[in-house]
């Protein structure tokens, strides 16, 4: 079955194609020239929008993060364009880059809204983003100086809506163009484009530009639109990507119910009739039977003996079930806290370099990052004061105090603990911070310790994933996991964009997690463990350098983040579901995909991939929260609602980027606001450097009341937030 | 009736068949047995002379004559030769303030090299790797070690990577019992283990003499070997793990101090070696054997000690003797044929060589590879085996026992059994003639014999 899944180009990420233009038009990417075609407007399906989802109806800012309506986005990557035209004009010479977008009946009318992101500080006059229907120019428009002015760096916000009637011809193609007058109105004086194929067009003549990564999105207002059903048709017959049909919701919830619980179903006629056949009987008959089998003792009790032997080899060899107990989130003491007016105050005090304050200003500006996340003492000092005895004296508070309040909830004796995991990234002191639990806890000599270094965000899955081999090979053993980032030593004091971002973005925090393998903890354990799948997208050199620790030229070592972080975590993404698909879908999604691909391989290669529904497989979403990007992206591939998220984008908020940790902070989140019952699934999702991107599926045991004792309890109820796009400072 | 005796006779035949076969099954793929190890062998440029040591100290302005003293009878009576390696950073003087690339390049040249090596001797490609353990103690860069490995090597999305780190001089037993772990869960899985250590960036350039020794000691060093639980790769194994014991007295405060790695009065950061070490490496030690020896003695041996032990009971009781002493009583050489020891230093091989019992022709490999290749930390046993089966010591159905210490305290020992004839030379290849040397003595005694008188 895995290999059923996702085989077409890109089709599992749908809508989340990022643009990222290429560092050198003369070498574009191999992967990119494959995937071009030589003609302009040639079909370039998988590029299409599905609007499925989108039906919310109502129209919604681009200042919304939350609790909006669903908005859908085609995040395109220039490497995925269709074609590339070198013009030569008086002015230098400029590229033109062509994107097919589709945009499905039903949608309603559409607004665009272009971002464009990181875009160099140089980004002034140079880029011309035209979009075309049907080869039909619909709309033009030109960043003009006021859009970029002071405001460079970041984020270049336009949004339009498509309304008004007259397509233009290529040939009248005003590039030179300078709206005074906002995007927006341009667009509705000269479109009314709703449904069919979009081309966008994006012209550049700058070359840091080219560099920097674009993103069209389209949000939108998504009424029913005012179609005849024939118009519907002919437009449908001239769209490049045929999509799969429709259908009414009693049919959708129909074939799932039959699907899924066809065994059940085929067994209920067999069943009834024996049933019938066995009331039927009389009492003659019963005791006719009974003395019969009285008759022959030895086999009928051999025969119940066998039975009874086989039932019981079948429990026995099924793998041991790894329950997760219970678990416990450092809280950071309010003394730590870090506003971002303190933040940017001690910024200033620390980096004489005003443009590097200002990157952190606009970084921090739109991080999504609240005013209560918590950086640790040492990080207080002005300068920072980096010292291995203060990261230590950091990671005992974090960790000790996790465990020490996992032993309370859990009642764990030091003395039981079998198997010890430790991930801690960036801080690996020798003896390990394993050493120092055992030291701290005493715990026993014969104790498998294992500490885990350099493995980034996503570490947290990988040390469950090695539990959980350990409590497979040991029986009746508990494993005590503990994740956490040591902030202290990784203070970056230069001056490089790149790695500035992870002093804005990465907070104190830690996560203690009891695993255990004994049958008698099932009847108090939270979770069971389902699936635990992993991917390392390292051997693909731009997936290997995204996050990546160097020194700058002078010489302070930090994090690099690169830009490509989005497209790349997409794509480890991608590989990863691959994997988990098959193993936690239903039997209806399955049955979809398989008979898509089959249609689509020898039917009608022009129908669209279907993309499976992994909110039918999943009940809770714990996405790492790297950052609000890496959220918005994930929502955007998987296609989940503001509420699967909102504990990734509340975790964001009140405790930043805490690393590994992260995952257990969103898990406590749903916990707390008493979204947990028996019986549902969260599926936990990390990224991190290497490329990683791990997740976990973990089954709920029973129905958890809101803790009164965890990171959250003060603050719960001030959640959700509205978190702006930009706060600004 | 007859049909209901057909049909349980032959549920309970399939069960029991089905019982026997995955018994089997999982006995057959229970095993661990090392395909091939490839220890490292820095280019020649590197070596360290005693005389380049020397200049190497007196670069340090910060030391007074006593220091310097201290440090260059350390040197001189390590035990340690002329042709050890360091790193390149120190080398050509930039120990002070080494830089990231500095010290990737050190432990990439390391793990490249073996890597490239090991692939191409056992004809394994990478892509076939499904874990990768990298175990290198005090340098841990993010991506991880692992993961510059599957970029390096192209390896398959879905390979388990681990990288451990801090886990000391000991953790290469470590990386084999988490491979082991791995290996009874999964069938036919093949892993590459790296061991190696980051001398570049823990230079210590202060004047705490605790730390200064680290300097001394350690030198470059480092080893990829690969693992297997495929049964059909039997015939080609070297060595078959036969069991592992782990021991961690990091409960002990004193122990767990005793080999830590902080900053002196002025902030520089070095690895202190304190002097509660050799008390706690003894615990560690004892506590490793006590779990260790019914499990590799033969029942005679056992039996013999069981009557030793009582008849001190009873009639020695008031004589206080260190569990140790205990210990050494039994003689391990009847369940063991060759000794791994870790080279942490003269006097700990012979301090563990007295305490085993063991006689000059056992601890010669692990003397040898300490005059050779210094202590190159969690590698050090690899070295050993190394030279064990250059020397063409190591014959079929041979036990090997590796014991390492390391910071935390742990004692950490694995015993395995040769599967057929070694006799590859490895990375002693051109100097195994050499060895033993007539003398141990450090040539440049004579030069430095002053820094003994004085």
């Amino acid at each position: 079955m895995t290999a059923l899944f996702f085989t077409g180009r890109f089709p599992s990420l749908p809508l989340a194609h990022f643009i990222s233009m290429f560092p050198s038009f003369s070498a574009p990417k191999a992967g990119a020239t494959s995937s071009c075609s030589a003609t302009c407007g040639c079909r370039l399906n998988d590029h299409s929008i599905d609007a499925d989802k989108a039906c919310g109806g109502r129209s919604r800012g681009s200042g919304a993060a939350l609790g909006a309506s669903p908005c859908i986005s085609a995040l395109l990557e220039l490497n995925y364009y269709t074609k590339q035209e070198k013009l030569t004009t008086p002015h230098g010479t400029k590229l033109r880059f062509f994107i097919r977008l589709t945009i499905r009946p039903g949608m309603g009318t559409a607004a665009a809204k272009l971002n464009l992101r990181y875009v160099p500080a140089e980004f002034r006059d140079l880029s011309v983003v035209l979009i075309l229907s049907d080869a039909k120019i619909v709309g033009v428009a030109k960043t003009s100086a006021h859009l970029t002015r002071g405001k460079t760096g970041t984020q270049v916000t336009h949004t339009g809506g498509c309304t008004s009637a007259h397509p233009l011809q290529l040939s009248q193609l005003p590039l030179q163009l300078d709206l005074n007058s906002s995007w927006t109105e341009y667009l509705m004086r000269h479109t009314r484009k709703t449904v069919g194929d979009w081309l966008v067009v994006i012209e550049t003549t700058h070359l840091p530009l080219a560099s920097s990564s674009v993103l069209i999105s389209q949000t939108g207002c998504f009424s029913q639109p005012n179609q005849s059903k024939r118009k519907k048709k002919r437009r449908n017959s001239r769209m490049a990507a045929v999509p799969l049909p429709e259908f009414p919701m009693w049919a959708k919830f129909g074939y799932r119910f039959i699907v899924n619980n066809f065994v059940t179903l085929f067994l209920v006629g067999p069943m009834t009739a024996v049933g019938w056949e066995l009331l039927q009987l009389g009492p003659d008959e019963i005791t006719a039977l009974w003395r019969s089998l009285q008759q022959k003792p030895i086999e009928s009790l051999s025969a119940v003996f066998s039975v009874a032997f086989v039932a019981a080899l079948y429990f026995v060899s099924r793998p041991r079930p790894v329950y997760l107990v219970d678990y416990a989130c450092f809280k950071p003491p309010s003394t730590c806290r870090v506003p971002a007016a303190t933040f940017m105050e001690h910024t200033r005090l620390i980096n004489s370099d005003e443009k590097s304050v200002q990157f952190q200003t606009r970084i921090l500006e739109r991080s999504g990052l609240g005013e209560e996340t918590c950086l640790p003492p040492a990080n207080h000092y002005i300068p920072p004061n980096p010292t291995m005895e203060a990261s230590r004296a950091e990671a005992q508070l974090v960790i000790f105090s996790a465990i020490d309040d996992l032993m309370k909830k859990t009642g764990l004796r030091p003395k039981d603990v079998d198997v010890l995991v430790v991930n801690c990234s960036l801080f690996s002191p020798t003896p390990s911070l394993s050493a120092m639990i055992i030291n701290r806890y005493k715990l026993r000599s014969n104790v498998r310790s294992f500490n885990l270094s350099g493995m980034g965000c996503s570490a947290g899955l990988i040390s469950i994933d090695l539990a959980r081999d350990l409590l497979q090979v040991h029986p009746r053993a508990n494993a005590l996991v503990v994740s956490t980032e040591i902030i202290t030593p990784n203070f970056y004091a230069g001056n490089q964009r790149s790695m500035l971002l992870p002093n804005c973005l990465f907070r104190m925090g830690a996560a203690a997690i009891l695993l255990s393998n004994r049958r008698r903890e099932a009847g108090r354990a939270k979770y069971r463990l389902a699936h635990v799948v992993r991917t390392h997208k390292g051997a693909d050199d731009r997936a290997y350098r995204c996050v990546y620790e160097e020194e700058d030229a002078e010489g302070h070592s930090g994090i690099s983040l690169s830009k490509d972080l989005m497209a790349i975590a997409g794509e480890a993404l991608k590989s990863n579901i691959t994997t988990m698909g098959p193993l936690v879908l239903p039997m209806s999604e399955q049955l979809l995909f398989a008979l898509n691909l089959v249609g689509r391989k020898l039917l009608n290669p022009e129908w669209k991939p279907y993309i499976p529904d992994f909110k039918q497989a999943f009940d809770h979403f714990c996405i790492h929260a790297g950052g609000r990007a890496v959220i918005d992206e994930l929502q955007k591939s998987l296609q989940l609602s503001a509420e699967h998220v909102e504990a990734s984008r509340m975790t964001l908020h009140r405790f930043g980027n805490t690393s590994s940790s992260s995952l257990w902070y969103e898990l406590n989140y749903i916990e707390s606001k008493g979204r947990m019952r028996r019986g549902d699934r969260v599926w936990q999702i990390g990224f991190g450097s290497g490329f990683k991107c791990n997740s976990a599926v973990w089954k709920c045991l029973r129905t958890i009341k809101a803790p009164v004792d965890g990171p959250w309890t003060d603050c719960i109820d001030r959640y959700p937030v509205d978190i702006p796009e930009i706060v600004k400072l | 009736m007859d049909l209901l005796w057909t049909i349980s006779t032959a549920l309970l035949l399939c069960s029991l068949l089905s019982i026997l076969w995955k018994e089997s099954d999982r006995r057959r793929n229970r095993n661990c047995y090392l395909l091939d190890f490839v220890c490292y062998k820095p280019s020649d440029d590197r070596k360290l002379s005693t005389e380049l040591c020397s200049d190497i100290i007196a670069r340090n302005k910060r030391l007074s004559v006593p220091d310097y003293k201290f440090l260059l009878k350390a040197v001189v009576n390590s035990g340690i030769s002329e042709e050890t390696y360091g790193p390149r950073s120190i080398i050509e003087g930039r120990e002070e303030c080494p830089t990231h690339d500095d010290c990737v390049d050190e432990v990439d040249d390391c793990m490249y090299r073996t890597l490239d090596q090991l692939f191409l001797r056992t004809g394994v490609s990478p892509i076939d790797v499904d874990v990768l353990v990298v175990n290198v103690s005090m340098f841990a860069p993010s991506p991880s070690l692992t993961s510059r490995i599957v970029n390096r090597y192209s390896m398959r999305e879905d390979v388990k990577t681990f990288s451990l780190a801090g886990m000391g001089c000991s953790a290469s037993p470590i990386a084999i019992d988490l491979v082991n772990n791995i290996f009874k869960t999964r069938k036919r899985t093949l892993a590459v283990v790296v061991t190696s250590e980051s001398i570049a960036p823990n230079w210590y350039c202060g004047t705490d003499k605790s730390m200064m020794l680290g300097n001394c000691l350690f030198r470059s060093g480092g080893c990829s070997f690969m693992l297997t639980n495929d049964p059909s790769l039997r015939h080609r194994a070297k060595m078959s793990l036969k069991c592992l014991v782990r021991a961690h007295i990091g409960a002990d405060d004193d122990a767990y101090s005793c080999a830590i790695q902080k900053e002196d009065d002025e902030g520089r950061v070095g690895f202190h070696l304190s002097k509660s070490l050799p008390k706690a490496a003894v615990r560690a030690f004892a506590e490793n054997l006590q779990r260790l020896a019914p499990k590799v003695l033969p029942v005679g041996e056992l039996a013999l000690y069981a009557v030793r032990g009582l008849r001190h009971r009873l009639w020695r009781s008031k004589e206080a003797k260190t569990d140790a002493a205990t210990a050494a009583r039994v003689n391990f050489k009847s369940g063991v044929d060759h000794f791994c020891l870790h080279t942490g230093g003269a006097a700990v091989i012979d301090a563990v060589g007295r305490a085993l019992g063991l006689a000059k022709y056992d601890v010669e490999p692990a003397r040898m590879t300490l005059h050779r290749w210094g202590n190159t930390s969690a590698s050090s046993l690899w070295y050993v085996l190394g030279y064990m089966e250059a020397k063409k010591r190591l014959r079929r159905k041979d036990r090997v026992l590796m014991l390492s210490f390391g910071a935390g305290f742990k004692c950490n020992s694995c015993l395995w059994e040769v599967l057929r004839d070694l006799n590859d030379g490895g990375a002693w290849e051109d100097c195994i003639r050499a060895y033993p040397p007539q003398t141990l003595v450090n040539p440049f005694m004579e030069k430095f014999r002053w820094v003994k008188e004085a």
